[in-house]
């Protein structure tokens, strides 16, 4: 559904939830193999840990895309200070200049 | 397996904390957090099927739900006392998870504490709005729009699985006891509780579907109600589906209602539940 409706404004974000949900997809086929249809003990611990292994992946994807996400607000909301401080600056030494005039 | 999972927690626990308060500073969007959030909860609820899950999965993934249960309020002990709670969990799994009993109150921690604290909180705002003074009132307007609607609303919506899970297990004990005891206003305060939360969760998808169907197309140009829906009306492309796209987020809770359905009603059926959480 989320291929096709593309529900999201941003590539991002579309991609981001298209992965989530292929996820989800793969831990519930690793709940799959956990019913009864594999009962040797040793093969299941495995699937446990190949379950682990996979949400950690996910949780990975997902907190470097939040951490990059803020790093990106963070370096713009310092590009707007900046500029505002060098308009500022600016207005200053045009108004000192005219003082002096 | 123990430290791993309680390294990833906090590193979870972190990363969501700090960009929710650069990006309520910044006022950016609060999607991704809340995608992340999401799919932490479906995550970390499908445990909740009955089939053997290996103790190390259950370990990792108890750690985890703590996070995706924004339990960050240690109110076990609070309600054990106030309550005298005495019920036993609904299965092993449900325990191993976090949820130790069938009572909403308990099993949900830290969002109800949060929606009950919500009342006072609206209350002294109402007053604050009523008192003769300008400046007064429009602090009051402005937490009003922030703090009512964009903050609990989105407070509601994100935490929609907790509390359909724990409405749906108080389902399974609602016996009014007629009694003179802690235990019985316990059990009974609980059992309001399931009702009035049963109602809310029902009404959820509905409300996010009026929402978006009324205020989509106004939430870029009106600055009013960007105020007050701007936090939980996701930025969805009308372009390749046209409105029909304004049903994903409605489709979204619904499909979780549905898991936590046949999570808690279905359990002997593990197979349908494992369907069910593709639909």
């Amino acid at each position: 559904m989320v291929g096709q409706t593309e529900p999201f404004k941003t590539k991002s974000g579309n991609r981001m939830e298209m992965f989530n949900e292929f996820n989800l997809l793969m831990v519930n086929y690793h709940l799959t193999s956990l019913t009864d249809w594999v009962s040797d003990g040793d093969t299941r611990a495995v699937i446990g840990i190949s379950m682990i292994a996979v949400t950690m992946f996910g949780i990975l994807v997902n907190v470097i895309v939040i951490l990059k996400q803020q790093l990106v607000a963070s370096w713009f909301a310092f590009k707007k200070w900046k500029h505002k401080r060098a308009v500022k600056e600016r207005i200053e030494e045009l108004m000192a200049v005219q003082a002096k005039e | 397996m123990k430290s791993v999972a309680d390294f990833v927690k906090g590193a979870v626990g972190a990363t969501w904390a700090s960009s929710f308060v650069l990006q309520v500073l910044l006022a950016g969007s609060l999607n991704t957090i809340f995608m992340s959030s999401r799919y932490l909860q479906i995550m970390v609820h499908m445990l909740l099927v009955r089939i053997q899950i290996p103790a190390n999965a259950y370990v990792f993934f108890a750690a985890l739900f703590q996070v995706a249960a924004f339990d960050v309020v240690p109110t076990d002990s609070m309600y054990m006392k106030m309550f005298d709670i005495d019920e036993e969990p609904l299965s092993e799994n449900f325990e191993h998870l976090g949820y130790e009993t069938r009572q909403f109150l308990y099993n949900s921690g830290s969002i109800s504490l949060v929606i009950i604290l919500f009342f006072p909180i609206m209350l002294c705002v109402y007053l604050i709005g009523w008192m003769p003074c300008q400046s007064a009132k429009k602090v009051s307007a402005r937490v009003k729009n922030r703090v009512l609607f964009s903050g609990i609303f989105s407070f509601l919506i994100e935490s929609y699985m907790i509390l359909s899970v724990c409405c749906c297990i108080n389902q399974t004990s609602l016996k009014w006891v007629h009694e003179k005891s802690w235990r019985a206003f316990g059990v009974n305060i609980n059992i309001l509780f399931t009702y009035t939360f049963t109602f809310i969760v029902v009404a959820i998808p509905i409300a996010v579907g009026i929402v978006y169907k009324k205020y989509f197309d106004l939430i870029a140009f009106d600055t009013a109600v960007n105020e007050r829906y701007g936090k939980f009306i996701v930025e969805l492309s009308t372009l390749k589906r046209g409105k029909s796209v304004l049903y994903y987020p409605v489709m979204g809770h619904v499909r979780k209602l549905i898991l936590a359905f046949t999570m808690i009603f279905l359990q002997n059926y593990p197979n349908f539940t494992l369907f069910s959480i593709n639909f």
